[in-house]
């Protein structure tokens, strides 16, 4: 029989904590504190290898990290010369213009990924359509965008685009995916097809939609760089970068790039928690 | 750990969030005057104004006077009113190029020199059969009607010396450039020089010019199969110089200025540029041997990115303008307006930012 000791005392109720959750506790800690060290070694190190590099070449086009960091805190700072913009608000307006285009396509993909896996006849009427402009990059749609919708609707359209085709792809995956074992189950229940879908198909595809949203994450910050550079307006990280790139400012173009690092990053390992968090609480993970 | 993550996605979030709070708050106040612009290449600037996407643009000639004679524009201030007697576009070589083909490069300049003073003296005599030829070349060229150029090159200063007083200017520009930020201060000492004055006596080198006074024409082509690779702006009539001595009707026997004094150039690859920042970046990539381009950008990104060149003669002088549309009759109508420029590296883009923080407006891009 396993020992037990008491653990806290909530509400007046003592908890028990099994040696197996303290050494299971302990563990994780020794886990995250030895990424924790592993990482900073290996951000050192390419830090080392970056400043050796730009010390080796000696080339504006690799400037050395101090100078680099030195532009990046000072884009946070002080406003842009050339837009009147500090970073951040380059951040927000990037920011928002992945936000807009990812809930366009959500709001499209999530329905109609549903339907295309579940119905053969929505399926064979979308699929010729949809394989058509899927394996277009959406990058390639940016110049026509950006002229025919503006500097302003145009970048979001181009995200959309990009959003849109892995999610929908991912969507009906996951539709195809759902065991049959439980669809006859349900209908051996009396399921009809609306309880069906409502109840068996959309659940099942849950965990699919949110690997199509963290995928879909990392390529809407690739297209909001390419329509930035290609004439957005109202700011942006990658007009920010587009501009430097032109007067060879090659520190603050390295600064632009950590930013949208950073951001591209962040959005991700957010959306990679929701999943996951989702994926526990359907009892999936 | 996932949470250890979250946590940190999270604060960075609120950063973002706080920073732009800030940002937006501490932006200045409502009573500042503010002016936005946009960069649209000056060949689809007047497009850009009628279709309203902009309410006025900074551009070289002939786009300026292509926008007042078609009725879209007025001119709000030509570029000589806002800086007197500034000097624009200039020649460039590539350092490795002329380490190895001097006499080509020498020969080219001739050229150069040779089809600039061909124009001074065929618009001092407007009257005369070879301003006609001017004008029809011109607009072939800038595919812009005769009228137009007859306009433009009115408004231009064609001249190929570097003087002591372009080199005052280039100081100027320079300083400028520091000032603002746009060229790092530790540039010069990475470039090697010691300061802007020195910079300017050493970048700008009117040696050349001296050398190439004495070549006389060639009746071989020296370099045949292996064409000196120039680069220039399309439909820039600052160039103009360009256009006349690669022109094969002007010179007898079907040659071109260039073949005349021994050269066989063809037009860089990605060529003709949109702005001097494309002249530069083709440079930078090993396309262009000889380079026609905006001083500003020849010095941005030679001080910033190391783009190894010299620049060895003058194009021209002044020859610029800020075209507007009806909504903008005085310097307090810009007040929220859009005005395109054609880049951030090229000179009209220096002008626009200090004629309008000179005179208290905020400049945002749009």
């Amino acid at each position: 029989m396993a020992m037990i000791t008491i653990g806290t005392i909530k509400r007046g109720l003592i908890t028990f904590i099994r040696p197996s959750d303290v050494s299971l506790k302990t563990d994780r800690r020794i886990q995250f504190v030895k990424t924790i060290i592993i990482t900073i070694f290996s951000l050192s190190v390419f830090i080392g290898v970056w400043w050796g590099l730009s010390l080796l070449i000696d080339t504006p086009f690799l400037p050395p990290p101090d100078i680099v960091f030195e532009a990046l805190l000072d884009s946070f700072i002080r406003p842009d010369i050339t837009t009147g913009r500090t970073m951040w608000d380059n951040v927000v307006t990037s920011s928002i213009r992945v936000a807009w285009g990812f809930a366009l396509a959500f709001v499209l993909a999530v329905p109609l990924g549903l339907v295309m896996g579940f119905s053969k006849t929505v399926e064979s009427f979308s699929k010729p359509v949809v394989e058509v402009f899927r394996p277009i990059a959406p990058i390639a749609w940016a110049p026509l965008l950006l002229i025919a919708m503006g500097g302003k609707v145009g970048p979001i359209i181009v995200i959309f685009i990009g959003v849109f085709f892995p999610l929908l792809s991912n969507i009906i995956f996951g539709v195809r995916s759902i065991q049959p074992i439980l669809m006859d189950a349900a209908r051996t229940l009396g399921a009809k097809r609306g309880d069906m879908f409502i109840k068996v198909i959309i659940p099942s595809t849950v965990p699919y939609i949110m690997t199509g949203i963290r995928i879909g994450l990392g390529i809407g910050w690739m297209c909001v760089v390419a329509a930035e550079f290609l004439g957005a307006v109202g700011g942006g990280v990658g007009q920010y970068v587009q501009f430097k790139t032109e007067v060879n400012r090659f520190d603050q173009v390295f600064a632009g790039l950590i930013v949208f690092s950073i951001l591209g990053l962040s959005t991700t390992e957010l959306s990679g928690w929701v999943e996951r968090r989702v994926m526990k609480r359907m009892g999936l993970k | 750990m996932d949470k250890k993550l979250v946590i940190i996605a999270v604060v960075l979030v609120a950063i973002v969030i706080v920073g732009a709070l800030a940002a937006t708050m501490m932006g200045g106040s409502d009573d500042d005057k503010v002016v936005y612009w946009t960069p649209i290449g000056p060949n689809l600037q007047k497009e850009a104004l009628i279709a309203g996407q902009i309410d006025g643009a900074i551009t070289w000639e002939p786009f300026a006077s292509d926008a007042v004679l078609s009725g879209s524009a007025t001119i709000f201030k030509w570029s000589d009113d806002i800086w007197e007697d500034h000097p624009c576009c200039v020649v460039a070589v590539d350092n490795g190029f002329l380490e190895n083909n001097r006499d080509l490069a020498l020969r080219t300049l001739k050229a150069h020199m040779v089809a600039t003073e061909w124009i001074v003296d065929t618009i001092a005599d407007p009257d005369g059969d070879n301003y006609t030829k001017l004008l029809q070349i011109g607009a072939e060229f800038s595919q812009r009607s005769t009228a137009v150029v007859n306009s433009s090159v009115s408004n231009i200063v064609f001249t190929y010396n570097i003087t002591e007083s372009f080199e005052d200017w280039m100081e100027v520009i320079t300083q400028k450039y520091i000032d603002l930020d746009l060229i790092q201060g530790s540039a010069l000492g990475t470039q090697g020089y010691a300061d802007v004055e020195d910079f300017v006596s050493n970048y700008f080198n009117s040696s050349l010019l001296e050398e190439a006074m004495d070549i006389e024409p060639s009746s071989t082509i020296l370099n045949a199969g292996n064409p000196v690779q120039l680069g220039y702006l399309i439909g820039d009539l600052h160039q103009f110089a360009r256009v006349i001595a690669n022109n094969d009707t002007l010179w007898g026997e079907g040659k071109d200025l260039f073949e005349v004094y021994g050269v066989a150039t063809e037009t860089s690859v990605g060529g003709p540029y949109v702005n001097g920042g494309a002249v530069m970046n083709a440079f930078a990539a090993g396309n262009v041997d000889i380079g026609y381009l905006g001083s500003p950008p020849a010095i941005l990104n030679h001080l910033n990115g190391g783009v190894d060149i010299t620049v060895i003669a003058q194009v021209n002088m002044v020859g610029s303008a800020i075209f507007v549309g009806e909504d903008i009759t005085t310097l307090d109508d810009f007040n929220g307006k859009v005005i395109a420029t054609p880049g951030v590296s090229s000179i009209q883009h220096l002008m626009f930012l200090d004629f309008f923080t000179s005179n208290g407006f905020t400049v945002k891009a749009l």
